[in-house]
């Protein structure tokens, strides 16, 4: 369990080396967090399955300038632990993943506003000084340590301390919730796709929408076939 | 800018670009609210800054004040501006008459153009081809799904990236007179948004899911509800459920809300026998 725990931590810490190793190199995505933390649990193909449903459900939420809109890290670990110690997929995954996901962002933020001017404040002095050694370590690592190291703790609890607590929580909820939350994980990409159409809508484009979606579903064109079709 | 004034290949300065170019993928640690990508960017401008500067601590000390001011970019781009800041800097410690206000007049002017392509173009549009592209094997449990996804968006950026820091720092400030005589950019962004617009419509019916357990008729007769929709119009409801979210969306309604709506619909939908897995 403890080995585990570390394990976790160590996802999240990949998950957030989007922002501070891999410059957005969507590393972040349930995609790829399901993967891995299934990988971890012993459970890399359902954890590659519960990755894809989330990453359809958040297909939309892209994070743009200084908008923090989920933390994708959490959900995605934290979706994919509980789908797989509960049992129940990606019903579990949204019960106990977004609201978890909820709280790390929380605590992410409080990071952010409090205590992230601290380390830039010292970056400042360097660059006074003239000390580029120092202030490239400060800005790395003050960064990280603030900015991700809290967050991939509060995964690690949340794990150790949930995972228990959770399939005892899932014994009272009713037949038709967990079935509800099944169809809720159906409806989902709905709201990923909206997000992302209202994203990036433009009255020009909509035939080509609508092109995508005719070749998709009346002539059975596979995705990525489609596009390369008209191309 | 003449070819006499053209740093040697092996300029220290050049051999620094090596550095610069791994400390973009490092950058982002620092990111924070109020002055956002700035402690980045003079973190990885600081290799070249050595090379440029050397020991001479009151230009080192200006330099570094210089880019810790705010600035923002789509992650991608960052390399092409850090390429045009270098070679001002290289400029700036060479040239007495060079005014280094300018150094920051052009970052600030690339950031605004480059960060709006960056994001619909890089962050958005590609990383749903991309998805689009892997999307059926992860469902299928298929190992290969998120690897092909890493591998898809990632290696383009980083060929982006590389060659916007070579780029940035050959042409120097001609580039941002470049780019906006070409519309190279414009017409590949354009594209592009073409290519996402087809592959979001093509998952919408492929990915979003609406049972109902409704039977018309009774007895022999009964037929499902979504065999007969789909017969006169398929994926119906995909389609209706959407545009549904679009319109909450167009109504400023709260995002976490529409999550929780969308749960209660569906466990409602359950209790009440209208939806089914």
């Amino acid at each position: 369990m403890l080995l585990k725990t570390l394990l976790i931590g160590l996802v999240a810490l990949i998950g957030y080396g989007e922002y501070y190793l891999t410059g957005r190199g969507q590393v972040a995505r349930p995609i790829v967090i399901g993967p891995l933390t299934g990988l971890v649990l012993g459970h890399l193909t359902t954890g590659i399955e519960v990755g894809a449903a989330l990453e359809l459900a958040y297909i939309g939420v892209i994070e743009i300038g200084a908008s923090v809109p989920q933390d994708m890290v959490s959900s995605g670990v934290l979706g994919t632990v509980f789908a797989i110690s509960t049992g129940k997929g990606i019903s579990a995954a949204l019960t106990f993943g977004l609201p978890l996901s909820m709280l790390v962002l929380l605590v992410q933020n409080l990071a952010y506003v409090f205590i992230a001017p601290l380390y830039v404040a010292k970056c400042d002095q360097y660059a006074r000084e003239g000390k580029p050694r120092k202030l490239s370590l400060m800005a790395f690592w003050g960064g990280t340590c603030v900015n991700f190291v809290p967050s991939a703790i509060l995964i690690m609890l949340a794990y150790y301390f949930g995972t228990g607590f959770s399939s005892a929580i899932v014994g009272f909820i009713p037949k038709f919730v967990q079935d509800g939350l099944v169809v809720a994980s159906g409806l989902l990409p709905a709201f990923g796709f909206a997000m992302l159409i209202q994203q990036i809508l433009r009255k020009e484009i909509v035939p080509y929408l609508i092109l995508g979606f005719v070749l998709a579903a009346y002539l059975k064109v596979p995705i990525i076939a489609s596009p390369l079709l008209v191309w | 800018m003449m070819k006499t004034t053209q740093t040697a290949s092996n300029s220290p300065v050049r051999r620094s670009l090596r550095s610069v170019f791994w400390r973009t993928f490092t950058m982002g640690a620092s990111w924070e609210y109020t002055r956002q990508m700035a402690t980045g960017y003079a973190y990885a401008m600081t290799p070249a800054l050595r090379a440029i500067y050397k020991d001479d601590n009151n230009a080192m000390s200006q330099a570094l004040t210089r880019h810790m001011q705010f600035f923002n970019i789509t992650n991608v781009f960052a390399p092409i501006t850090l390429g045009t800041s270098i070679a001002m800097e290289e400029e700036n410690a060479r040239n007495e008459d060079f005014d280094p206000a300018l150094i920051n007049n052009v970052k600030v002017s690339l950031m605004g153009p480059l960060s709006a392509v960056g994001d619909s173009l890089i962050l958005t549009t590609w990383r749903i081809i991309c998805t689009g592209l892997s999307i059926a094997l992860c469902k299928a449990g298929n190992v290969f799904g998120p690897i092909l996804f890493l591998l898809a968006y990632n290696v383009p950026t980083t060929i982006i990236r590389y060659f916007g820091l070579k780029l940035g720092y050959e042409q120097g400030t001609n580039l941002m007179q470049r780019m906006s005589d070409s519309n190279i950019i414009q017409s590949i962004s354009e594209k592009a948004s073409i290519l996402g617009m087809m592959v979001v419509g093509a998952m919408i019916p492929s990915y979003v899911v609406v049972n109902s357990p409704i039977t018309i008729g009774s007895g022999k007769t009964a037929m499902s509800l979504i065999k007969t929709l789909n017969q006169i119009i398929p994926s119906l409801l995909p389609v209706l459920a959407t545009l549904a979210v679009m319109w909450m969306l167009k109504k400023k309604w709260n995002v976490g809300w529409i999550l929780v709506a969308i749960i209660a619909v569906s466990i409602l939908g359950t209790w009440l026998k209208i939806l089914s897995v």
